[in-house]
C-alpha cells in the first residue's frame, strides 16, 4: 500500500509542486512506482512543471464524477516510467469537491504505487483542508526567508490538529554562499526554529527554473540533494545535503566573491 | 561584533515566531482552560479541563471538556 504524503508549506511560490515533481522522479528512478495528485484545483500547474500538459485526457474532477477511473485519468511522465501523475482541473469551482472525494481518489490508487504525493494548493483554506486530510504524512516546504518560515510555523501548529503519523521540513532555494556569509538565515536556526525532522536540503539550482521552462526536471547543482531527500524518505535517515561545502576554504571564498559580482 | 544580515534576520524570525504564538489558538487554549478550572473549582472538586481549538472556515471552535472527582453538594458552594 502506498505511503500518502501530503506537501504544504503555507505561503505560496517556496517550490512544494518543483519539490514533489523532483522526489517524486528521483523516487521513480529508483524502481519506486510513484503517483503525483494535484489537488490544486484551478490552479492547476504540476501538468506543465513535467511537461505533460498536452497529454492530459482525463482530470482529477473527471473522476470524481465519474466519468473516467483514476487508473485512466493518469498521465505517465514522458522520462521517467514509473512517475504518474493526476492532474488536475483548470477551471471548477473548488468549494464543490470535498475531502472525502479526494479521499475516494486516493484509496482507488494506493494498491497500484509505493508513494502517492499530494500537491497542496497555498495558503489553509478549503484546498489546504482537502488535501491534508487524505495523507498521512507531510512534508513542509520552506525556503530561507523569514515569511516563508513564519508561514511554516503557521501550518505546522494546524497540521497538529490532524491525524498524521510524520512530519517532515524541507528548505528549498539554500544558497550557501549566502549563508557563508552571514547574508541568509541558516538551515541549522530553520530547523531549530520549527523543531521537526528535517527531510533535506535542497540548493538554489538555475538548472530547475531553466528546465522548468522546457517541462523537464532535475538539475546539476542539486542532483546529489534530491538523491539524499529520496533516500530519507524512504530509509528514515537525516542525512542532509551540505549547501555550503563548495563555499568553504580559500577556493569556496574565490567561488563565493565571484559569484557576489557576477 | 559585527552583526549579520542573517543574525538580524534570525532575531526578527523569533520575535515574529514568539508573537504569533502569543496570538495562537493554542495560547488562547490555554488561557481560556485556566479561566473556566477557576469557575469549575466552585462546583467541582479537582477539575480537570481540556479546551481543544478548531480552526473552521467561519473562525475558530472550542471544545471543552470537563472531569471531575465530583460535583460538591450544595452546601459548600463557594459562589
Amino acid at each position: 500500500m502506498a505511503r500518502k504524503i501530503v506537501f504544504t508549506s503555507g505561503k505560496g511560490g517556496v517550490g512544494k509542486t518543483t519539490v514533489c515533481a523532483n522526489l517524486g522522479a528521483t523516487l521513480s528512478n529508483l524502481g519506486f512506482r510513484v503517483c503525483i495528485l494535484d489537488v490544486d484545483i484551478g490552479l492547476n500547474n504540476l501538468d506543465v512543471v513535467m511537461g505533460i500538459e498536452n497529454k492530459v485526457v482525463f482530470d482529477l474532477i473527471d473522476v470524481i464524477e465519474n466519468r473516467c477511473r483514476a487508473t485512466q485519468a493518469l498521465v505517465q511522465d514522458n522520462n521517467f516510467e514509473n512517475l504518474y501523475v493526476l492532474p488536475s482541473a483548470h477551471s471548477y469551482r473548488g468549494e464543490e469537491v470535498s475531502s472525502s472525494d479526494i479521499l475516494n481518489v486516493v484509496k482507488s490508487l494506493e494498491n497500484g504505487f509505493d508513494y502517492i504525493f499530494i500537491d497542496c494548493p497555498a495558503g489553509v483554506e478549503q484546498g489546504f483542508k482537502r488535501a491534508v486530510s487524505c495523507a498521512t504524512e507531510a512534508v513542509v516546504v520552506v525556503t530561507p526567508h523569514i515569511s516563508s518560515i513564519r508561514d511554516a510555523d503557521k501550518v505546522l501548529s494546524i497540521l497538529a490538529t490532524y491525524n498524521l503519523n510524520q512530519k517532515y521540513l524541507v528548505v528549498n532555494r539554500v544558497r550557501g554562499d549566502l549563508m557563508m556569509n552571514g547574508e541568509m538565515i541558516d538551515v541549522d536556526e530553520i530547523i531549530r526554529f520549527l523543531h521537526i525532522p528535517v527531510l533535506g536540503v535542497i540548493p538554489e539550482d538555475d538548472d530547475i527554473t531553466a528546465l522548468s521552462s522546457v517541462g523537464a526536471l532535475g538539475g546539476r547543482n542539486s542532483n546529489r540533494a534530491w538523491m539524499l531527500l529520496a533516500e530519507n524518505l524512504h530509509n528514515g535517515t537525516q542525512k542532509v545535503y551540505d549547501c555550503k561545502q563548495k563555499y568553504r576554504g580559500i577556493l569556496g571564498s574565490l567561488r563565493r566573491n565571484l559569484k557576489r559580482k557576477v | 561584533m559585527k552583526v549579520t544580515i542573517a543574525q538580524i534576520g534570525e532575531n526578527r524570525l523569533k520575535r515574529v515566531l514568539v508573537d504569533d504564538k502569543e496570538n495562537s489558538p493554542e495560547k488562547l487554549c490555554e488561557v481560556l482552560s485556566s479561566d473556566i478550572k477557576n469557575v469549575c473549582d466552585c462546583y467541582m472538586d479537582e477539575p480537570k479541563v481540556n479546551v481543544v481549538a478548531d480552526i473552521t472556515d467561519d473562525g475558530v471552535e472550542f471544545a471543552v471538556m470537563i472531569k471531575a472527582k465530583r460535583v460538591k453538594s450544595i452546601g459548600v458552594l463557594t459562589v
